[in-house]
């Protein structure tokens, strides 16, 4: 329980320092924001008085922090400028066609990685176990968005490589609508698949190794077990402990994996939204997302960590 | 001589070492073996998107610039931006980690804190973000990509001077009267830069990645030519679709060979420094 509280109060702090870092970095932008905002020749300063009134930029820094912080827990992340609609709303209609395209792709990379893993600890020293990590480290340095172009180049003859779905299509069925749209994610969802199961092997690799050399796998030896049951019942479930940790090591692959392959396919989601907040220098929608993933990693922290205290209870006692 | 020691057991060390060493070197002679000034544009029809000839050996871009030349412009900043910032996240690092390790108490939890707080940050949105706000420069790139790499290196110092700061000879060195400064300095230090330099080339892997990263979203120094600008500049041309493969393959190719060279480079260090390491896991 103790634990438990330590990390819950570690995460509200940093969820507050993530606001802090959130609102300092939009004031300290050159310029000034009313000037970003209406971008146009024949401002007066009447008008600039009016929006900095308007936006409460002339009450002192802390009224600010304190308007901000309140504006954000009731949802409101600001304006886009370029959509001219609430950030919040663009957010989750963008998240949930990320969230097809990145579930997938985790539960491959997690599998594939695994499996590897698992094999190249079990035939350690041999020539299986240097390929496997030859082809794990391999893909785990190249950059997202150079393999999807090579997939784009190769396989684009073979499957659709823009968008969610192809425009103006009628769907008979729903099972037309899930052809299309595996068609469409096949290529995106197996690039972040390559290149992210590389962490979740060589953890999963490294770990099964410690745990085979344990005493208790020579004794489970000993007593004649064949060698898949103890693969199966003793090492790799032991060995999987860490993988649950692994989610906040992952996602910076992961973020920086689905912003580019996002944008590299074209994909509705998330990724080309900041893409498009780049060029367009459309900082509210920035800000919002920063906020937005910034929060989720800090609660994909929190849970990990819980889950692990509660299967492993040597986590306690540290 | 340690570093013979350290390569001597690991092939792919080895390896690393070498491969590293050709890219270096021609990153620093770059500009007398390029063949053509990387901003040159084609004088002709023929040399626009042109694929690999024999006055091209890696072909041409939509207008016509020799893109060999921009590979090898484009080493110089990859390993400089690579090299750049994680020197600053080691230095940012190591002294966090050895001040919160050798202190302990109140600064340690404060200052782990902060770390918890950057590790639970997305650092790459947080890196667009200040690019993206304070301006494109070469130099904000490494202070993006620098301040935000620095926690795991901050971590594994501060593990380190636990158990270094309980060794005889800084109790000795305590007794006879040495200052914080110096026992931080003297004793502490030169214990725990192995196992730092092991994980900044690691660090170095990271950032070569993260700077290509930034230039593919369009927040690369658009004055420079990077390995990440130049697969932009493809992207944008459309050459995946067009197979104009000599465009982006080189770069990406580029990147992902000096990223295994430092990994395999990490892995010799590390085995070597971390005797836990060794036979039992044994990475490549």
């Amino acid at each position: 329980m103790d634990y438990l509280r330590k990390r819950a109060i570690q995460s509200l702090v940093t969820i507050f320092l993530i606001l802090v870092v959130n609102f300092v970095l939009f004031r300290v932008i050159p310029g000034n924001p009313v000037r970003i905002l209406i971008r146009g020749p024949g401002m007066t300063q009447e008008i600039i008085d009016k929006y900095t009134k308007l936006f409460g930029l002339n009450k002192p820094l802390h009224v600010q922090f304190y308007r901000y912080i309140l504006e954000t827990f009731q949802g409101n992340l600001g304006i886009s400028f370029s959509y001219q609609q609430p950030v919040m709303g663009i957010l989750l209609e963008r998240l949930y066609n990320t969230l097809i395209l990145l579930f997938p792709a985790t539960l491959i990379s997690i599998g594939l990685g695994m499996l590897l893993g698992i094999i190249s600890a079990w035939k350690r020293g041999s020539k299986i176990d240097y390929f496997l990590q030859i082809f794990s480290l391999g893909f785990w340095s190249i950059p997202t968005f150079w393999l999807g172009m090579i997939f784009i180049m190769v396989f684009g003859g073979y499957f659709a490589v823009g968008g969610m779905s192809t425009p103006g299509m009628d769907y008979p069925n729903l099972f037309a609508y899930l052809k299309d749209l595996f068609n469409h994610m096949f290529l995106p969802a197996l690039t972040l698949a390559l290149i992210m199961h590389g962490q979740y092997f060589m953890i999963m690799r490294s770990q099964l190794i410690e745990e085979l050399t344990e005493s208790y796998t020579q004794t489970a030896k000993a007593k004649g077990l064949a060698p898949t049951s103890i693969l199966e019942k003793h090492t790799v479930p032991n060995a999987m402990l860490p993988m649950t940790t692994l989610i906040s090591v992952n996602i910076a692959i992961l973020i920086a994996g689905f912003i580019t392959i996002e944008t590299v396919f074209s994909w509705p989601g998330l990724g080309t939204l900041i893409y498009k907040a780049i060029l367009q220098r459309d900082y509210p929608i920035l800000q919002g997302v920063l906020l937005f993933l910034a929060v989720s990693v800090v609660f994909a922290n929190f849970a990990a960590d819980i889950i692990y205290s509660q299967i492993d209870p040597r986590v306690k006692y540290e | 001589m340690v570093l013979i020691e350290v390569f001597k057991g690991s092939v792919f060390g080895k390896l690393g070492l070498i491969t590293l060493a050709f890219f270096v070197l021609v990153a620093l002679i770059g500009p007398y073996i390029a063949p053509y000034d990387p901003w040159k544009t084609g004088s002709s029809a023929d040399e626009i998107l042109s694929s690999p000839t024999f006055s091209h050996p890696l072909g041409t871009d939509e207008l016509g610039r020799d893109i060999l030349s921009q590979i090898i412009y484009g080493a110089r900043i990859s390993l400089l931006v690579g090299f750049a910032s994680a020197s600053i996240a080691m230095v940012v690092g190591t002294t966090i980690g050895v001040l919160a390790g050798y202190f302990g108490g109140k600064l340690d939890a404060l200052l782990m804190r902060v770390v918890d707080v950057f590790l639970s940050m997305p650092f790459l949105i947080l890196a667009i973000v200040v690019v993206a706000l304070l301006g494109r420069s070469l130099t904000n790139i490494m202070l993006a990509i620098g301040l935000t790499q620095w926690t795991r290196t901050a971590r594994i110092t501060r593990s380190q001077t636990l158990t270094v700061k309980e060794r005889v000879f800084v109790l000795r060195g305590r007794a006879l009267g040495a200052t914080h400064f110096y026992l931080m300095t003297r004793h502490i230090l030169p214990n725990v830069l192995p196992l730092v330099f092991a994980n900044t080339t690691l660090v170095i892997s990271l950032s070569i990645l993260s700077e290509a990263f930034l230039s593919f979203l369009g927040l690369g120094d658009p004055t420079k030519f990077s390995w990440g600008i130049t697969i932009r500049y493809a992207f944008q041309t459309g050459a995946a679709s067009m197979g104009a493969w000599w465009y982006f393959l080189p770069a990406g190719l580029c990147i992902m060979v000096v990223v295994l060279s430092f990994t395999f480079i990490s892995n010799a260090l590390d085995e070597y420094f971390n005797p836990k390491l060794r036979s039992k896991k044994r990475m490549i």
